[in-house]
């Protein structure tokens, strides 16, 4: 029994059936990802004053991510009319190359969140000033203003740490290394305080050179690690982009697949095979709009 | 075709072959059915008998689920989970499946001539999909701390905080059910676009087939944003972030310090209607399109207004994506929202009533065949006509205020659901039966079914409607008692819950277990027909003119013998009607009906 | 009775499919093909092109002052809008015009818009929110 339309494409409405399907269910994402960044929107704009940390993601990392990203969106819509011209070697090299492009997403992305990990923030229940820590003049622009939180490393502590954790090892202080510069002020300040600095003479301090402060483990209200725990932006963070990376995944997945072990088919109904790339490849290029929108939203915004 | 040389295992549990697996569908979701509403039996003893130990199954839900049945009596918890479990496994996995998974897989193909549906593994792993789902969702019963507890609505915080797993499960368990709609739907929609018959245009397709492409549209749009929603949900219970717990949360007089804030329980609301109003149509328009099959083919006339409700259902359709916050008048999110809503909610009405009115007017002048399947087909149309009616006040959100999660909600819904759509259901079973196995249903025990069934379901619902409006509301498990006590009608307080409307409480409590009893002549009358009913004379047995009846019975894989081609609409009846063009010569000699894939007839002038 | 049957091709109904019954075992594409693919191909690269440029863009975006953060929010939301516009139109064939899906595609994006209106829109009413856009 054979179904028809499932390679040539039927009179009225110009599709077959491959494409109509992976459209609609392209329909289905657009609504699941529009929900996801519907939400982003209703509890970034809901937050109230200070609650949405800023800037405490690499941005150049996630520049790089974008054009890895895209420039396998492009390599699939060429090995696309490479099958169409009956070149199938030139296929074969351009889909290596995108699933190289995908799995270094897939690794650059893996190495950001471990990044993420150990990396902390300290709540404080009695505030500091820059003025006590020099160290901490990235974190406020007024010497004087009581600073409530302080970001940073901390020494020996890995990924993931609580507070109840840090209780349970029997520690009474920990040494935090600000690592405000990065991260606290925005990308403009970074640069007019850099500026000043220089022109005042000073070196520029870079932050992970910074030294540490002692603090208190009593005088610690919360400490969260740079996970979806920490704060409603990084819970928004790390689903989007794990849900993202899950369709990346699926896509290397399908692509890989079809590369190898269908390959075969090329050789008994290359038409269909043809419609499998071109499937999936859209497929993959909803993946890339989706980063397309995340990179500015998350990382910008 | 080549399915004699299938195994057994190939042929009926991994089947591709979308009869069978609407079958699977089928005896899944009447099993689940069957299920929720057990549930419910218990439940509604319990609110008629409160503090008194459950006779019969008290026992044996004590040993099965141990503390929360101690004495066989349910405790408010366990009420809790049931309401949840009934509520979920009644939509989720009892009706849902049933309609679409169930009819839609069966007919949809074979209504539109094709010989299976466009991509039969998606079809057997939406099938599959769905079984875990359903699996994980009872596993979660016999969890410490048994299933989730937040109604099938599972509004946070209550759902996060409740201190059960089973909220997780739950998650879980939706995001296959989801899954294996948006499968469904996928495959429904393609066949229907690419795989109709040669001549069988968009306004010769039955109207069944109609309603199953909204239906899939639905699902499609509507399920994914509540899905994001569950995987929000699911980041909270099991990472710890706090999408929807607002700042500043206070947990039985502690606050709930690890929050990290910034939450909005409302974003939960807007993410769970979003897919639950389209939800209530998925319900409902599969069922419209099984009665106006019946409805056609027992008036013996087309139906009246055919075009006027396909444009319905699409304007319907389209509607009902925007009319999701009148579930949350009571929010508080804001004047401006409350009027939009309120004004498509009134709106989508429109389209409904034209609908109802159509089939109406169909049966004027029909000469009808009250058979089984058309007795529910027609008790359909006033059913559905009250839980329609019943919706109106809800649509304003000033009269909305007050009813509210009240029991009149309760009723609403279910005279739209329970003798609506299940009665469609039923209607269907008995109308198609004869064609999935080549036999009949037993005319007599679908009788006793039906007029048992009719009365109960108006003896449990119509109740309802009365308690909403004196003010008791909707879960509570001991039935409103400790409040009436509380507030004694006689001292004029508003809400107050009178004697009366208590005692209303053990009307429902036997008329739902009389209807129990009415159902197991339909059970019975099942299982016996399929291997004893009395067989069908020909492949047409209600001489129809839809395409499913011109297939061998039942029709084997790949469903046609002959080459399709579609010359007509879908409801060619009443041809020798005095004064109808194809009546010439002896009236008698004539059928009245001309299947959709019967060449033209040379018209004599 | 008598019975006459028009045949098929009488009504304006879809030709019966025409399956394709030999199975080639290559594709070996016409003149046409050829220069078709080739035009598309330069398309690519153009596109590709515009997503570099775009990507930059987005980036250098976030050095530049704006006065107030709305108007960052719409010019990175421009940004990423046409890019994707390309990406749709080029990439994904929606510029070779396909009927069916245009409409799936504009119900879907009616749909999405009403969600994202709603719930930010729903959020307004709340004391005290939005001061991120200001
Ligand atoms: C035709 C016009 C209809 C109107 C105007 C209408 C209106 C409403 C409104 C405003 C509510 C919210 C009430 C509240 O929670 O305060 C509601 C609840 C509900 N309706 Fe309808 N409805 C209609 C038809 C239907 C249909 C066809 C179905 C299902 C097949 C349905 C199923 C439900 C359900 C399940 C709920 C309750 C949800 C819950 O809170 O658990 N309704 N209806
Ligand atoms: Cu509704």
């Amino acid at each position: 029994m054979k179904i028809p339309y499932t390679t040539e494409i039927r009179e009225d409405t110009g599709l077959y059936n491959g494409k109509v399907g992976m459209w609609l269910f392209l329909a289905s994402e657009v609504m699941l990802f529009g929900a996801l960044f519907s939400a982003y929107v209703l509890l970034r704009i809901g937050a109230r004053e200070g609650e949405w940390p800023h800037g405490l993601l690499n941005i150049p990392i996630g520049a790089f991510n974008t054009l890895v990203l895209i420039t396998s969106s492009m390599t699939v819509a060429m090995s696309w009319t490479a099958l169409k011209m009956g070149n199938f070697s030139l296929y074969r090299k351009l889909q290596v190359v995108t699933l190289a492009c995908a799995v270094l997403f897939l690794g650059v992305k893996a190495w950001e969140y471990s990044e993420k990990f150990h990396h902390y923030e300290i709540w404080l229940n009695e505030p500091l000033t820059a003025q006590e820590y020099p160290q901490l003049a990235g974190h406020s622009t007024d010497l004087n203003a009581p600073i409530t939180s302080i970001i940073g490393h901390i020494d020996d502590a890995g990924s993931f740490a609580t507070l109840a954790s840090l209780q349970e090892q029997g520690k009474s202080t920990v040494e935090i290394h600000p690592d405000e510069f990065h991260y606290r002020l925005s990308a403009r300040e970074q640069g007019q305080r850099r500026k000043a600095e220089r022109a005042a003479g000073g070196a520029a301090a870079t932050s992970h050179a910074q030294a540490g402060i002692p603090i208190d483990v009593s005088n610690i209200a919360r400490l969260s690690a740079f996970v979806p725990k920490h704060s409603t932006f990084f819970a928004m963070y790390f689903t989007l982009t794990g849900l993202h990376a899950l369709h990346v995944l699926g896509g290397v997945l399908a692509f890989a697949y079809i590369l190898w072990p269908a390959s075969k088919m090329w050789r008994q109904d290359p038409e269909r095979y043809t419609n499998s790339i071109e499937v999936t490849g859209l497929f993959w290029h909803f993946v890339d709009l989706v980063w397309i929108f995340a990179f500015p939203v998350l990382y910008l915004l | 075709m080549a399915s004699h040389e299938l195994g057994f295992i190939r042929k009926y549990i991994f089947s591709v072959d979308h009869k069978v697996i609407g079958v699977q569908y089928l005896l899944t979701s009447l099993a689940f059915l069957f299920t929720g509403f057990m549930l419910m039996l218990v439940m509604r003893w319990q609110l008629a008998n409160p503090g008194e130990p459950v006779p019969v199954v008290g026992g044996l839900l004590e040993s099965l689920l141990g503390e929360p049945a101690s004495e066989g009596k349910i405790s408010a918890d366990l009420y809790n989970s049931f309401g949840a479990m009934h509520g979920t496994i009644m939509i989720f996995m009892g009706i849902v499946p049933l309609v679409f998974g169930a009819f839609g897989n069966y007919l949809v193909p074979l209504q539109v001539g094709a010989n299976d549906m466009a991509f039969p593994k998606l079809n057997m792993l939406s099938y599959d999909s769905y079984l875990v789902g359903g699996i994980i969702m009872l596993i979660s019963f016999f969890i410490p701390g048994g299933a989730a507890q937040a109604g099938w609505t599972s509004y946070p915080p209550l759902a996060t905080i409740i201190p059960t797993d089973g909220q997780t499960y739950w998650l879980v368990a939706m995001i296959f059910l989801i899954t294996s709609s948006l499968l469904g739907a996928i495959n429904v929609i393609v066949t229907v676009i690419q795989l109709r018959a040669p001549g069988l245009t968009w306004m010769r397709l039955p109207f069944f087939v109609w309603s199953q492409f909204v239906t899939a549209f639905l699902l499609l749009l509507a399920f994914p944003p509540m899905e994001a929603g569950a995987v929000l949900q699911l980041m909270d219970n099991v990472a710890g972030t706090s999408f929807y717990m607002p700042h500043g949360l206070v947990i039985s007089g502690q606050p709930a310090t690890e929050l990290s804030g910034g939450g909005s329980p409302l974003l939960w609301q807007h993410l769970f209607w979003f897919l639950g109003h389209p939800e209530v149509y998925v319900l409902i328009l599969p069922g419209l399109g099984i009665v106006t099959e019946v409805i056609a083919n027992n008036t013996r006339k087309p139906i009246w207004g055919y075009r006027a409700m396909v444009y319905s259902v699409l304007s319907i359709g389209f509607l009902s994506m925007v009319v999701w916050a009148h579930h949350m008048y009571v929010t508080g999110m804001g004047m401006g929202i409350s009027m939009f809503f309120q004004t498509t909610t009134t709106i989508i009405s429109i389209p409904s009533v034209i609908i109802v009115t159509c089939l109406m007017l169909s049966l004027w002048g029909g000469s009808i065949r009250f058979n089984v399947p058309m007795l529910f087909a027609v008790s359909f149309l006033p059913m559905f006509g009250i839980g329609g009616l019943t919706g109106l006040p809800l649509a304003l959100s000033m009269a909305d205020l007050a009813l509210h999660d009240s029991y009149y909600i309760i009723g609403h819904f279910h005279y739209v659901v329970a003798p609506g759509t299940i009665f469609a259901v039923f209607a269907g079973v008995y109308y198609w039966f004869p064609k999935v196995t080549g036999r009949l249903m037993n005319e007599r025990l679908g009788q006793v079914h039906f007029w048992g069934s009719l009365l109960c379901m108006n003896l449990i619902f119509f109740p309802m409607l009365a308690q909403g409006f004196a003010g008791m509301g909707r879960r509570t498990y001991d039935g409103g008692q400790n409040y009436a006590a509380a507030h004694p009608a006689n001292e004029g307080v508003i809400g107050a819950v009178s004697d009366t409307m208590m005692q209303l409480n053990d009307v429902i409590a036997w008329s739902a277990l009389a209807l129990a009893a009415f159902q197991l002549p339909f059970i019975f009358n099942f299982f016996y027909s399929v291997y004893a009913g009395r067989r069908v004379e020909s492949d047409n047995p209600w001489q129809a003119t839809t395409l499913e009846w011109q297939t061998p019975t039942p029709p084997p894989h790949g469903n046609f013998t002959q080459d399709i081609f579609v010359y007509r609409g879908p409801y060619a009846y009443s041809l020798n009607h005095p004064g109808s063009e194809a009546s010439v010569g002896t009236v008698d000699e004539l059928p009245d009906f001309e299947p959709q894939n019967q060449p033209l007839v040379a018209v004599t002038t | 009775m008598s019975e006459i049957s028009t045949s098929p091709g009488a009504l304006t109904a879809p030709a019966s499919p025409s399956v394709a019954t030999s199975k080639s075992a290559v594709i070996s594409p016409s003149a046409a093909t050829i220069q078709k693919i080739q035009r598309e191909r330069k398309l690519y690269a153009a596109v590709y092109a515009v997503l570099l440029i775009g990507t930059v863009l987005t980036v250098a975006m976030y050095y530049v002052h704006f006065d107030a953060v709305w108007q960052m929010v719409a010019v990175a939301l421009l940004i990423a809008a046409t890019k994707a516009a390309f990406v749709v139109a080029v990439f994904m064939h929606l510029w070779h015009g396909q009927r069916d899906i245009y409409r799936i595609m504009f119900f879907t994006s009616i749909f999405v818009a009403a969600l994202l209106g709603f719930l930010t829109y729903s959020l307004f009413s709340l004391p005290g929110s939005g001061h991120y856009l200001r």
